[in-house]
Parts: C-alpha cells; structure tokens; sequence
C-alpha cells in the first residue's frame, strides 16, 4: 500500500495501516529530532508527541500530499517546543555565535589514528556547539533538503538568516573538524 | 539516511550568496569535496537509532491516545448539563422571547415611540397628545430646533408606525415637534 491508502486506512482506526506508516518514517523522524535536540532524553519526548500529533491530524490530512513533508514539519515544529520548554526550564545552554568563536577547537587526540568513537564525539562536541537555530538550520537544509523559505518560516526569521544559520554551521564544522577529519580518513 | 547532498553548484552558490566572508571560500574542488564529506561524516555520526523496544512503546501510546473519546453512556442529569444542551436552551429561550414580544406588540404595549427615550408626562389635556418626549431622534430630524418639546400624536388604533413628523411653536414660545402615529 502507498502512503495515501495507509492514511486513508488509519483513518478509519486501521492500526495496521497506521503501523505501516510508522514503521515507514520513524526512523527519519527520529533522526530529524536527534540531529536537532542531541540529546535522547528530549528525542523520546518528541518522537511521543510527534507521533500523537500526526495520528491526530490524520483527519485534516491532505491525501495528496506527502506524509514525509507533513511529518517532517511536526517534527522540526515539535523539536523546537520541546528545546524552548527545556531551555526555559534550565535545561539547555544556547550558545550565541560570538561565544562560539571563543570556544577553543577541541585538542587533537594524543593518539596518531582518530577511532571511529572518539571521531563522532568530536563531532558531537562541535554540533552542540553551534546555536539550536544554527543547527536546525544546517540539518533541514543539508540532510532533509528543505528549501530555505520553508526552514525560515518554520524558524520565523528571513530566508537570508536561514542561509547565514547555514554558512556559519558549515563554518565552524570545517574549522573544528577539518583537521580530524584528514586524521580520521587516513587512518 | 536522507542522500540530498550539495551539489557543486548549490555550495558555490551557498558561498557567493555571502559575501564579506573573504578566505572562508573552498579554494578548489577538491576542498569543497572534502569539506563534502566531512559533513557526511556529520551526517553518519548522528545517525542513532531508536530501540524497538522504545519504538514499540512509542507507537502504542500514540496510536491509544489519539484515538477519539468514546461517547459515554450518560445519565439523565449529565443529558441536562447546560453544556451540553446550550444549543437547545438557546432555541427555546428564543422562541419564549420571541412569543413574548409578538403578544406586547399586538397588545400595544410597545411604544415605538419609546426610542426616542419618553418622559412619561402627560402636559396636554388632550386625548390625541398623550405624552411628551425629547429625544436625540427627533433631535436628529430637526437639528436646527434646540430643545424641542416633542409631542406624539397617537392615535385611537394605537398603531406604531411613525408617518409624519411636523414641528411649530404653541403660544407660550415652547417649539415643539409633533409626531404622528398612524
């Protein structure tokens, strides 16, 4: 069955159709939320309301439209909510873009040859290092291919922001990473 | 894992469309490769996965809750909630009122006159002048006449409908608007 005759189906409380759709699309759900909360705590929140959201909006649902852009859109919007209320509790530290360029790069390993592990770590250091709306920003645009008027409407600013956001990520990932990285793929 | 990647294109473009950013440009394309795929490597280092344990859970608990509330067998007196009959109470407070006003009008009891704000003073001896009013209608139909002393002309059948509207001075210099009542 194709995604429009699973949504038609769950409509009608079909759990098996609606099964289908979340074995279909959790995973990239998933993966939306955990590149732009980076922490798993916070994505198990998420992915629960996501998915409530979408098997609730299932009847206001554009049969025509695509399920992956309907569910990428809650995904990112409830993301947000879920680091705004989590921030406003304490929580998660933004950085701003002028202390992220006072960071100092993160210290070559001691040993010659990156691991697999410690390669990701670093990488995760740098990510969380980028502002939340400069992540968002870099994950939608580069790994989920939304167009840059979208990613500004979903982060209610101007689409040239979106694409600074962009640059900026991109910026600090080359100047953090791009040493290591000829360490790790030499290795 | 989503496949999008910048092309060539796109990243030069992504590039010229900040301009000020002197020496942060790829020097050549074998840079802007490499820097490619560093960010692949991005990409591949968040690539976690949910337990099927947690997507099990996850799904369950989604799919219960969003199922719509089940209409509950309800009693007589949860039916009368003023809630739930709102629409039923409006209905039937309608038709009371609108009952009522039908029954004051054909008993003239409804003076349209009354708009005009009466003073419910009766000056003149006269059966056809019962009352005196001043209001800001009248006052509106003749703005050039200040504080005019409006009399209602009403007639015997007690209709409602003003049909003219005519305006003198009695002897004692009062200026006054006399509406007819047909």
């Amino acid at each position: 069955m194709n995604d429009q005759e699973l949504v038609i189906a769950a409509r009608k409380r079909d759990e098996h159709a609606a099964q289908q759709l979340y074995e279909r699309y959790s995973d990239s759900v998933h993966a939306i939320c955990y590149r732009i909360l980076l922490d798993r705590a916070m994505v198990l929140d998420c992915m629960q309301e996501i998915w409530l959201k979408f098997f609730r909006s299932l009847e206001t649902l554009e049969v025509k439209g695509s399920v992956k852009g309907w569910l990428t859109r809650i995904a990112v919007n409830t993301a947000i909510d879920v680091y705004r209320k989590r921030r406003n509790h304490g929580v998660v530290v933004d950085l701003e873009d002028g202390v992220i360029d006072s960071i100092q790069p993160v210290e070559p390993l001691g040993t010659s040859q990156l691991e697999e592990t410690e390669w990701k770590d670093k990488i995760l250091a740098v990510l969380h290092q980028l502002s939340f709306a400069q992540r968002t920003a870099f994950v939608l645009r580069y790994m989920e291919d939304v167009p840059n008027s979208e990613i500004a409407e979903i982060l209610g600013c101007a689409e040239g922001t979106v694409r600074s956001h962009i640059r900026r990520s991109i910026l600090t990932l080359r100047k953090r990473l791009a040493n290591d990285y000829l360490e790790y793929i030499s290795s | 894992m989503n496949k999008k990647r910048f092309t060539q294109t796109e990243w030069h473009e992504l590039w010229r469309n900040e301009s000020g950013l002197d020496g942060t440009m790829p020097d050549s394309p074998e840079e802007t490769d490499q820097i490619m795929r560093m960010l692949e490597q991005v990409e591949l280092a968040t690539d976690e996965t949910l337990s099927q344990q947690d997507k099990d859970m996850i799904f369950q608990r989604a799919w219960k809750w969003s199922a719509p509330q089940e209409r509950e067998d309800v009693s007589w007196f949860a039916w009368m909630m003023p809630v739930k009959l709102k629409p039923v109470y409006m209905f039937v407070i309608g038709v009371c009122v609108g009952v009522w006003l039908t029954v004051q009008v054909q008993e003239g009891n409804l003076d349209i006159a009354q708009d005009v704000q009466a003073e419910d003073q009766v000056i003149i001896e006269n059966s056809l002048y019962q009352k005196i009013f001043k209001g800001n209608a009248v006052k509106q139909e003749f703005p050039t006449i200040e504080n005019p002393v409006i009399v209602v002309n009403k007639s015997q059948d007690r209709q409602q409908t003003i049909s003219r509207a005519v305006y003198g001075t009695w002897d004692n210099g009062e200026t006054v608007v006399v509406l007819n009542l047909d």
